[in-house]
């Protein structure tokens, strides 16, 4: 009898070692994404110009969260989508459906990054840049207060987009979903950000709101505003749902669907609404106006 | 032609579609100050919606069928009068609530629609089946974000919407976009055969033939040669 010896490919010696090669390879494919690179191109573009002289660089951090949220929730769909397909055309899976999720999950490391990159100019500019006492923001707001604001809307939106992207990319699949998923996303946002007067407690709620601006009141339409809650609990709140959505991706693989993952998500659902509550009803308690009218504001 | 159109265009997603974007202009026109990106956003989706509809999913066996890509185009380009009509009409519902450009705004509808039907069309002639699903995943995002974010918006902005923005250098934005994006493909495929030449060799019924007009002598590209010699076929 001989024996015949097969050549096997080299396996990783443990899951860690192969998460980590796919994570490496998943980052790569984002970041080569041409939405990311679109993404980064517009937040880069942004940054270029000095901010509004009213608000500072507070309300550009709209641009991440479209550049890199908005947009990393459909390039992220896309990559997940791909991921599936390559998968499977190879026949039996080489590695679990829930380490290629955990290995893209990773891979939203890529645009988030670009956002802290984005967070640490807003700061820098805001420090350049202050705004005048008719501008915004004014008042009875810390420090804490402010860079809340600014990492909550700019830097965070940028890792909370992808993970979305990322559930809707293993649940729904279909062609379509995601791209209209986002504009449902943003019109829904963009009615829950603080700009009418009966949503403003509940606003919260929404993955991205203000928490002030030029809002107006009757007789000065550009009156700059503080609404009630506070930025630090909603930080809170975004991570939990950052959180959940990590947890959400990988619960589409039966085999990940453990009693741990199960206490996990049972956490971070019981976190998220804490902190939501947190978010609405502590920090600034009513809305609050700038006593100094816009038109004073040059 | 009607009864494949009738049954290759997604219908479902383009209601879908139609519906959004009634829903976002809608939007737009009660709270034109507030809901403005939302302008952008459709203008994306009525470009995405014409591109999902030119997406060929069994690419593989309709390309080997007698009906020519152009036929098969003409057929789901029945969409893009249909997605028009819902975008103009939106327009002309919302009326004096937006700002005085109307036909402005119909020519961004309009450029978006014909760029995603010159550049799918472009692609799927390179042998691309889904080119729509590409390009909707590219633009509608896109768009959403440059309406979002309006950068560069004091030198060209991309979705105007103030009397004091220049609406002349956004008139010229869209201008150097409906020439590239319109003549761009049309340009590139006319470069030669080898780039869209696989299917240029139809009867005026849409059927393959043995080549039409200033296109009797032209090559196969060299793969499909190849592959016609494989499978014992002659080649020209």
């Amino acid at each position: 009898m001989s024996s015949i010896a097969i050549a096997r490919p080299a396996v990783p010696a443990s899951h860690r070692a192969t998460l980590t090669q796919l994570a490496v390879l998943e980052m790569r494919r984002y970041a080569r994404h041409p939405l990311f690179l679109v993404g980064t191109l517009i937040t880069v573009a942004s940054c270029v110009s000095r901010p509004d002289h009213r608000t500072g660089s507070y309300f550009d951090a709209i641009v991440p969260a479209a550049a890199l949220g908005v947009v990393g929730l459909v390039a992220m769909a896309s990559l997940t989508r791909n991921s599936h397909k390559l998968s499977t055309s190879a026949g039996a899976p080489p590695v679990p459906e829930w380490a290629q999720t955990a290995a893209l999950a990773l891979a939203a490391l890529v645009p988030f990054l670009v956002g802290i990159a984005w967070f640490a100019w807003a700061v820098w500019a805001a420090g350049h840049w202050p705004a005048p006492p008719g501008g915004f923001p004014f008042g009875p707001v810390g420090e804490g207060w402010k860079l809340a604001w600014l990492f909550a809307l700019g830097a965070l939106p940028a890792l909370g987009g992808p993970l979305l992207g990322l559930v809707i990319g293993r649940w729904l699949p279909q062609r379509g979903v995601a791209p209209l998923a986002a504009v449902l996303l943003v019109a829904a946002t963009i009615l829950m950000q603080g700009l009418f007067e009966p949503l403003r407690r509940i606003r919260v709620i929404m993955p991205w709101t203000y928490f002030g601006g030029p809002i107006g009141i009757k007789g000065d339409s550009n009156r700059t505003l503080i609404l009630s809650g506070s930025p630090q609990w909603y930080l809170a709140y975004l991570l939990c749902l950052c959180g959940l959505a990590v947890v959400a991706a990988l619960g589409h693989d039966p085999e990940a669907r453990s009693r741990r993952w199960k206490i996990i998500g049972g956490l971070l659902l019981a976190a998220a609404v804490a902190t939501c509550l947190l978010a609405m009803w502590t920090g600034v308690g009513h809305t609050i106006v700038n006593p100094i009218p816009s038109s004073a504001v040059s | 032609m009607i009864h494949y159109a009738a049954r290759t265009v997604p219908w479902t997603l383009v209601s879908v579609s139609c519906v959004i974007i009634v829903g976002l202009m809608t939007l737009v026109a009660i709270w034109p100050d507030i809901m403005w990106p939302l302008q952008g956003t459709a203008v994306g989706l009525v470009a995405g919606t014409v591109a999902w509809s030119m997406d060929e999913r069994s690419a593989a066996v309709v390309d080997t069928l007698p009906r020519a890509l152009w036929w098969r185009t003409t057929a789901r380009a029945a969409v893009v009068p249909v997605v028009l009509f819902v975008w103009a009409g939106c327009l002309a519902g919302a009326g004096d609530r937006l700002p005085g450009h109307f036909w402005f705004f119909v020519a961004q509808g309009a450029i978006g629609a014909g760029a995603a039907l010159m550049v799918t069309l472009a692609q799927r002639a390179g042998g691309t089946a889904e080119p729509g699903r590409r390009f909707a995943t590219l633009v509608i995002p896109t768009a959403t974000a440059l309406a979002l974010s309006r950068p560069l918006e004091r030198w060209a902005p991309v979705f105007p919407i103030w009397p004091t923005e220049h609406w002349a250098a956004s008139r010229a934005l869209w201008s150097g976009l409906a020439v590239v994006f319109l003549l761009g493909p049309w340009l590139w495929c006319s470069a030669g055969p080898g780039h869209c030449g696989r299917y240029d060799r139809y009867d005026r019924r849409g059927r393959r033939a043995g080549g039409v007009k200033g296109h009797e002598n032209a090559p196969d590209p060299v793969w499909v040669r190849g592959v016609l010699r494989f499978r014992g076929g002659g080649g020209n």
